[in-house]
């Protein structure tokens, strides 16, 4: 396979011209990854993967996944928030890549919390 | 952490943590040994802090969340007879820099690395980051100002397209250097 070159990421943005534009982070739904140490221990990198895998299969182009650091709460790790627009801000413990794929579907595509992962809703 | 990448991704989390805007990470790797080398232009790191910031018994402490990471991976490679320096100026930055075997039967494998570079540029597109990897077979090199300036300047190339490019272009190219 001819090896890929940041060149042909230009021919990427000028195919989707349009879109690019309206790339705004504001008025699309956020998830956000804690990537503490411990996060990281309990396989946060994994899950977020496993998130951006879905956002790339299922061509997602409302969404937007940031990271933060640690919250204090090791013990839930991995924790994913998720925050659709207009919705509250709902966190997920013990968020393994099988939990996140289902929190996009259900959650993130679907509308609907996923209530027995939640560890606190904002 | 059953890797080096997570070490490495933990390192640089503590960067972003310190509010770094650049970020400079290379890695060396040869036969014998493996320097890494990470320079970030964040908060810096007061002195009284790094000086036991290797120590997990005064870092692991609920309050002091940042530098837990840094004492588990000097532990890794303090095992492995490897060393790790930080020097740090408070409001200029730090600069970590550990020298370890690159063979020693403890240490971790790297892992996928291309994984982590992956993780860290599409989700801090406000971060620049220079990836500079060398080992016997090859050099490879990333920045997000490239990235960046390939999509004319745009600041959130969060999107599916350019994700999945991001993905394809590290593991093909990071692939061939075997690390
Ligand atoms: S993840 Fe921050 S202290 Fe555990």
């Amino acid at each position: 396979m001819k090896k890929l070159t940041l060149e042909e990421l230009k021919k990427i943005k000028e195919k989707a011209q349009s879109d690019l534009q309206a790339r705004s982070p504001e008025g699309k739904d956020k998830i956000v990854v804690h990537m503490g140490t411990c996060g990281i221990a309990a396989g946060a990198r994994e899950t977020l993967l496993a998130i951006l895998d879905e956002i790339e299969k299922r061509n997602l182009q409302n969404v937007v996944v940031t990271q933060a650091g640690c919250i204090g709460l090791c013990e839930y790790e991995p924790l994913i928030s998720v925050q659709k627009v207009g919705g509250p801000k709902v966190l997920y413990k013990h968020v393994t890549p099988e939990k996140a794929r289902k929190i996009i579907a259900q959650h993130v595509i679907n509308g609907q919390i996923v209530t027995e992962d939640v560890l606190s809703t904002e | 952490m059953k890797e080096l990448s997570l070490h490495l991704l933990d390192l640089i989390e503590n960067s972003i943590e310190a509010g770094a805007k650049n970020i400079f990470i290379e890695i060396n790797k040869n036969k014998e040994k493996t320097v890494l080398r990470i320079v970030d232009d964040g908060k810096g790191i007061p002195e009284d802090v790094l000086r036991d910031i290797t120590n997990p018994f005064t870092t692991t402490r609920r309050t002091r969340k940042v530098g837990l990471g840094i004492s588990l991976f000097n532990e890794v490679i303090t095992n492995c007879g490897g060393k790790l320096n930080i020097k740090s100026k408070v409001g200029e930055g730090t600069e970590l820099i550990s020298e370890f075997p690159s063979n020693h039967i403890d240490l971790p494998p790297w892992g996928n690395l291309a994984d982590t570079i992956y993780a860290l540029i599409v989700t801090h597109p406000e971060i620049n980051f220079n990836f500079k990897i060398k080992t016997e077979k090859g050099s490879f090199e990333i920045s997000t100002e490239d990235i960046k300036s390939k999509l004319g300047g745009d600041n959130s190339f969060f999107d599916p397209e350019v994700i999945r490019f991001i993905k394809s272009y590290l593991n093909q190219n990071l692939g061939g250097i075997g690390i």
